[in-house]
């Protein structure tokens, strides 16, 4: 190849010409080396021939006559490396005579140093000399050239290389300490310092030769972490196969010798204590897995997999662990061993599963490995174990089918499989029992992926999942909140499944059902539309269905208190056939019927419509007779009818009311309002008669009303005239309403005045005694009333004693009659003190003067008394004088009593008494009582 | 030469007119220079000491006076050899004295002859006579010139530079041409020696760029140009130095030099290829001389620098064929000066004004730079009035003896000449061999470039 490049310098003339001035006839123009600046220069770049002889031979005549000392040596050095490298290229070629020229050129070497001891690149020219000797294998002449290299020239830019050719030759020749010496020195001037790798290496080995395992152990690690190790990562991930080829053999023989190293100490043991000793390392991987290729190719399956192992102990999160554990898997089934095969693969995805520590920090998606491998395995896994599940019923197999299948969908969701797998993931859950987890895989497969075949399947598997649910949670309160909220997700579901599946045939049930959810869940209107939907023909349904439906819509429609519409559709259910044994009977049906119309009649009455309220009532109550509806409805009409005034009606369907409903809870209330409305009629009798039955049928809910009651029954008797049933009705009050006291002795005296006005005397004082016993027995807790009451019905039961007594004559037998006179005027003055004794004022002032006038009445009948026959005149008036003398005491009696009641006065107390008692005193004592007018205004005065 | 003084003695003052005394260059620091043999250009030939001759004046002047007593015809010229020693300066004055009565000296060249005889004074290292010698020349124009000129080259030859540049200074505007020249360039010389470079660059540039004059001006002023240029060149200024070599005559006696300087001024800035322009002029003439020599290096070398390898290559080569001939040429001059009939030759070809012409065969540079050297040059003529002696003493009484002694005293002037002369030319051929041996180095220097280049393509491939 020929390049001639040429180059022609040409200034431009024309230029030159133009700038000049005109040419002047100049005589004798010296002509100047400025002329030259108009001539052109040609340069011809060429390449030329290389000729390494010629310049060999150039050098050589210039060393021969050349005078300067740098060039000289220069030239010299020259000489003797271009020898060098016509034999390299004699060596090369398999041209002869290389020999000759090495060791010329060694000679050349030998006589620069000779002519120039000083020579500045001497280290260079022993390194040639080394490499010459070494181009002709003479290794001891090349080792001795090195050695003085490395002894002279410490500073040498070659000393490192010079070392490490050193230690080359040195463990060529076994000579391994030394060589370890000569690396050592390469590697004590660090990483940076060059050939530092290769010495480590090669140290390596000449200690792993000299038996010095953990030292050569350590060598090698360190030429491994500089060829994979970038910062802290692996450079190379697990592979050193994106490295440059001679670091990639590099990194390979440091491997093998590193399980060489290992498998002498005693394998993966040993290389688990080395890292536990000398610190974790990103190589572990590496290294773990060398060792087992090592053992795996000498068979050794147990020590290829017991590597892969340690590894996976030592980092059980190590982003390789996985893959180390899929290897075991391999080794064994190399090996032959299936069975422990399984085991590995097992394992791999039970421990690599997704919930596992090792996926916390990781993304699946970025380790496509791991991931096709358990994809692989996930799936192998589930349908073993799922078959098997389905085979053995087996708990473990089922929970290990699950798992399988739960990693597969969550490591892999997008999966073409995943629909499938969601769909036998809910399929093994179901059969398990666990309806809970089920319904989440079903849906999943339903409706989380796009349309598959088995959606509608997965879909419908769901919602019978729920019902199973539902049955599993019971009927225990403590399930309840739950319960409800997978009622709720159960309508959702429905709801969803016959949007997304309108032609699976289950639709119409579903529809139905959901309906029937959304209304036990107060969601009405969409209970509505789907009950509607099922009704109005929309999706063809039974006649079962189409009933359910109907009362779906009533059931809303009652709820939304819509009466009427709840009533029609009630109606149309109670027309549809009903099989079996529904849930919702006829007479159920028939109850919200009532109830229905009923609510109408309730409307109406609201509205202030009572006449349409009354039929209503009625009608409702003639749904379902005897029921408790129409007793209800029943009552309201009999209110409005009776607040209509209409008595007369009201009282009939009062009466048929009682008849119909024995037990009816209002039977007390229309008692009551029976009473009432008798009374209103003015029928006194059936009123005090029903008035009788308010007081018994309240006797013990009510003691007060029933007291009131009776004690109105007692007083409607008398009002109607018929006393004995009065009596019994004030006897009955006493028996049954002996408190409050003053009341039953209000009601002994009403007998008592019963008694009298029918002029039964006995009767009447007994009741008296009766009243006065009462009280006695209550004391304090009598009352004023009870107190009053006592103290007239003792006054009424001392009259009759008082009265015998006064009119008691004594006649002869004297001392007989006197002796009777006096004790009837004992009994008396008892019942008359007694009557006092109550503290009524009225009362004991008539007492007060009642036993003045028995003490004055018997004075009086003494001297009244009949005289002896047989007396003489004197003799009478002696017994006359004698009996005025018997008589006074009497009368001082009588008068002092009557004081008792005139000093009354004083206290405020002046009654008719009290006056009849003054005039007593004014006829007792006239001089001190005749002017008593005159006296009380003394006595005031005094006062 | 010019006709400086008409008239019988016209041969006192012949070739000798201007004294111009070196400039030493400092030396080329540009690495690109391959050999600094620059210097070799500018402190002209040194062809051996004045010192040397004395040994032998002695015998010079016994044999003349034993001539003379024999009645042999003496010249002027023979008078003043006597006087070469200034312990014999009244021999000296004697023979002018006689000379003069005989009428064969003209009485106003009395000066002249002082100038003259202060020169050969001056060539044998003796100063301080020569000073006072100078310092009874009473004449005003070119002998007043020529004497202040004189006394400032003893002045800078003393070390006393600001003194010879004063004197120059003072003195320069009296002088007529070309005398005024002269004390320019001489003042431009002593101020460079005194460390006054500015001033001297300034004076060399003004010389350099007048016009007119006789041909004396004229090379002074291609010379004051071509100093100019090699300053510039020192001081790194290339252009600057191209423009003062640019003024030399293309056909003027230093032609070469601004060759040379011309393609240095180009190849410091870089424009190798331009440099190669007058380097190539340069190489075309015949003539091996320093400057010719340099560029046989320089030329293939600017080429090699151009990519032009195989130009390079070749032209390596032809440098060392052309080393190889000047050696052989110079091996057989120095073999011809090992005998007596070149010398003897040699010593009538360099009688007279012009170039000296060695005889066919022997014609170099180099040796014509020999003959033309003061003191070689003093040592021929010595040498052919002894053959002169000699062959006219045959013919007087007692001649014989005379001749015999002439003849002895010849053969001892052949070996110090020869002496001289190898001193010399060895000094020339083992700058010619070095020369050549640099030839041989860059030549494979180049080589293993090439060599390197072809690894390097080969590596690329």
């Amino acid at each position: 190849m020929k390049r001639a490049l040429i180059t022609a310098c040409i200034p431009v003339l024309l230029a030159a010409c133009a700038s000049a001035p005109a040419p002047v006839q100049r005589p004798a123009t010296v002509r100047t080396m400025k002329s030259l600046d108009q001539q052109p220069t040609v340069v011809l770049r060429e390449v030329a021939a290389s000729d390494r002889q010629l310049a060999l031979r150039s050098y050589l005549v210039y060393i021969d006559i050349a005078e300067g000392k740098a060039r000289r040596m220069f030239a010299m050095r020259r000489v003797a490396d271009l020898r060098l490298l016509i034999a390299e290229e004699a060596l090369a070629s398999g041209a002869g005579g290389y020999r000759e020229g090495f060791h010329a050129a060694v000679e050349d070497y030998r006589r620069l140093l000779r002519e120039y001891p000083a020579y500045p690149a001497a280290d260079e020219v022993h390194y040639q000399i080394a490499r010459a000797y070494d181009s002709v294998n003479e290794d001891m002449k090349s080792l001795e050239a090195l050695t003085v290299l490395t002894q002279g020239f410490p500073q040498s830019p070659r000393y490192l290389e010079a070392q490490f050719r050193r230690g080359e030759i040195l463990f060529k020749n076994r000579d391994y300490a030394g060589a370890e010496r000569a690396y050592s020195e390469v590697a004590a001037a660090g990483q940076d310092a060059g050939f530092y790798e290769q010495a480590l290496y090669k140290r390596g080995w000449a200690r792993y030769l000299q038996g010095q395992t953990q030292t050569a152990l350590a060598d090698f690690m360190v030429v491994l972490e500089r060829s994979l190790i970038s910062g802290t990562e692996l450079r190379t991930r697990l592979s050193p196969e994106a490295l440059p080829r001679a670091q990639r053999e590099l990194v390979d023989d440091t491997l093998r010798v590193i399980s060489l190293s290992f498998a002498r100490e005693g394998g993966p043991v040993a290389a688990s204590a080395y890292f536990a000793r000398a610190g974790a390392t990103p190589l572990e991987p590496l290294i773990y897995s060398s060792l087992a290729e090592y053992y795996l190719k000498r068979n050794l399956y147990a020590g290829a997999v017991e590597s892969l192992r340690a590894f996976i102990e030592r980092n059980p999160l190590h982003e390789q662990a996985p893959v180390f554990q899929m290897r075991i898997a391999e080794i064994w089934e190399q090996a032959g061993e299936p069975q422990r095969a399984v085991a590995a693969r097992e394992e791999f995805t039970r421990v690599y599963g997704k919930d596992s520590a090792y996926w916390k920090q990781r993304d699946i998606a970025r380790m496509p490995l791991v991931s096709q491998r358990l994809r692989e395995e996930l799936m192998t896994m589930a349908q073993r174990a799922h078959a098997a599940a389905q085979a053995s019923h087996n708990e473990r197999d089922y929970v290990e089918a699950a798992r399988s299948y739960r990693d597969y969908l969550a490591f892999f969701p997008d999966d073409d499989r995943a629909p499938e797998l969601a769909f036998l993931l809910g399929e093994l859950l179901f059969e398990q029992g666990r309806y809970g987890e089920a319904i989440e895989y079903y849906e999943q497969s339903a409706y989380r992926y796009s349309p598959h075949a088995r959606a509608a399947e997965a879909g419908y598997a769901a919602l019978l999942s729920y019902q199973r649910y539902l049955d599993q949670l019971g009927t225990a309160p403590s399930t309840e909140a739950e319960r409800q909220a997978v009622r709720a997700r159960s309508i959702e579901a429905s709801t969803r499944f016959v949007s997304q599946f309108p032609r699976h045939p289950q639709v119409a049930t579903v529809l139905t059902r959901t309906a029937e959810q959304l209304l036990a869940a107060g969601q009405y209107s969409r209970a509505l539309t789907l009950a509607q939907r099922i009704t109005n023909g929309m999706v063809q349904a039974g006649p079962e269905l189409r009933r359910a439906a109907f009362i779906v819509i009533a059931d809303v429609y009652f709820e939304r208190k819509e009466y009427a519409q709840a009533e029609a559709a009630y109606t149309e259910a109670l027309a549809m056939p009903a099989a079996g044994a529904p849930a919702r009977t006829g007479e159920s049906i028939n109850e919200r019927l009532a109830a229905s119309i009923y609510h109408q009649g309730e409307q109406a009455r609201a509205a202030g419509d009572k006449v349409v309220a009354r039929e209503q009532f009625l009608r409702a109550a003639a749904v379902l007779p005897g029921s408790a509806i129409a007793q209800t409805a029943h009552y309201d009409a009999i209110a409005i009818t009776l607040a209509q005034g209409e008595t007369a009606a009201a009282i009939t369907m009062m009466e048929n009311f009682r008849h119909n409903y024995p037990q009816s809870r209002w039977h007390s209330a229309i008692t009551g309002e029976l009473a009432l409305a008798y009374l209103a009629a003015g029928d006194l009798m059936h009123a005090a008669e029903e008035f009788g039955r308010v007081s018994a049928e309240h006797a013990k809910d009510d003691p007060a009303q029933a007291r009131e009651a009776l004690w109105r029954s007692a007083e409607l008797y008398q009002q109607a005239g018929d006393k004995a049933r009065a009596a019994l009705a004030w006897q009955r009050y006493i028996v049954a309403f002996p408190e409050p006291v003053d009341r039953a002795i209000e009601a002994r005296l009403r007998i008592a005045e019963a008694f009298q006005s029918s002029g039964n005397a006995d009767a009447q004082q007994r009741w008296l005694g009766e009243i006065v016993a009462a009280f006695d027995k209550a004391g304090a807790a009598g009352g004023d009333f009870g107190r009053q009451a006592a103290a007239q019905a003792a006054l009424e039961l001392a009259k009759p004693l008082g009265e015998k007594y006064q009119s008691m004559r004594l006649v002869i037998p004297l001392d007989r009659s006197l002796r009777e006179k006096r004790q009837a005027m004992d009994a008396a003055l008892e019942a008359y003190g007694r009557a006092a004794g109550y503290g009524v004022a009225q009362i004991t002032t008539a007492a007060t003067f009642q036993i003045g006038e028995i003490y004055h009445g018997f004075g009086r009948a003494l001297l009244d008394s009949e005289r002896p026959a047989d007396l003489n005149a004197e003799e009478l008036e002696e017994y006359n004088v004698l009996l005025e003398e018997q008589a006074s005491p009497f009368e001082e009696q009588a008068i002092e009593v009557h004081e008792v009641n005139f000093h009354r006065i004083a206290q405020g107390i002046y009654d008719d008494w009290v006056r009849a008692s003054l005039d007593q005193l004014a006829e007792l004592m006239p001089v001190r009582y005749g002017k008593r007018e005159k006296k009380v205004e003394i006595i005031e005065t005094l006062q | 030469m010019s006709e400086l003084n008409a008239g019988p003695v016209r041969v006192f003052a012949a070739g000798m007119t201007g004294t111009v005394y070196s400039i030493s260059t400092p030396m080329m620091t540009n690495r690109l220079l391959p050999i600094a043999m620059l210097f070799v250009l500018l402190l002209g030939m040194r062809a051996g000491e004045a010192a040397d001759y004395r040994a032998l004046d002695a015998e010079v002047r016994a044999v003349q006076r034993v001539f003379a007593a024999a009645g042999g015809a003496v010249s002027s010229q023979t008078a003043v050899l006597l006087s070469v020693d200034p312990a014999h300066i009244n021999d000296a004055e004697e023979v002018l004295a006689r000379a003069a009565s005989s009428g064969s000296l003209l009485p106003d060249s009395r000066d002249a002859e002082l100038l003259w005889l202060a020169k050969r004074w001056m060539a044998r290292a003796y100063l301080n006579e020569a000073a006072t010698l100078l310092a009874r020349v009473r004449g005003n124009g070119d002998v007043g010139s020529e004497k202040i000129l004189l006394q400032a080259e003893i002045l800078a030859r003393q070390g006393r530079h600001a003194d010879a540049a004063a004197l120059l200074q003072s003195a320069q505007a009296q002088m007529p041409q070309p005398w005024a020249s002269y004390a320019a360039y001489n003042l431009a010389a002593a101020s460079l020696s005194a460390g006054r470079t500015q001033a001297a660059l300034e004076t060399l540039d003004a010389l350099g760029r007048g016009t007119g004059g006789d041909d004396e001006v004229l090379a002074l002023r291609d010379r004051a140009n071509i100093t100019l240029g090699f300053q510039r060149l020192g001081a790194g200024d290339g252009a600057a130095a191209k423009a003062a070599f640019d003024r030399v005559r293309f056909d003027g006696p230093f032609s070469a030099e601004a060759l040379f300087g011309l393609g240095w001024s180009e190849f410091s800035q870089n424009n190798l290829s331009r440099a190669l322009i007058p380097w190539a002029e340069l190489n075309q003439r015949g003539a091996l001389e320093p400057a010719v020599r340099e560029v046989l290096l320089l030329a293939p070398y600017a080429r090699w620098q151009l990519g032009a390898y195989r130009e390079a290559v070749e032209q390596y080569r032809t440098a060392i064929t052309r080393f190889d001939a000047e050696l052989a040429l110079l091996d057989r001059t120095r073999a011809g000066l090992g005998g007596d009939a070149l010398l003897d030759t040699l010593s009538i070809t360099a009688q007279g004004d012009g170039a000296p012409r060695p005889p066919a065969g022997y014609d170099s540079f180099y040796l014509r730079a020999l003959m033309s050297a003061e003191p070689f040059r003093a040592g021929l003529d010595t040498l052919r009035h002894l053959r002169e002696i000699e062959r006219e003493a045959v013919s007087l009484p007692g001649g014989s003896a005379i001749a015999t002694r002439a003849n002895a005293a010849a053969a001892g002037y052949r070996e110090l000449l020869r002496a001289y002369a190898d001193a010399d030319l060895g000094a020339e051929r083992e700058r010619s061999v070095s020369y050549r041996a640099r030839a041989h180095f860059e030549l494979a220097r180049l080589l293993d470039e090439v060599s390197a280049r072809e690894n390097q393509q080969e590596g690329a491939k």
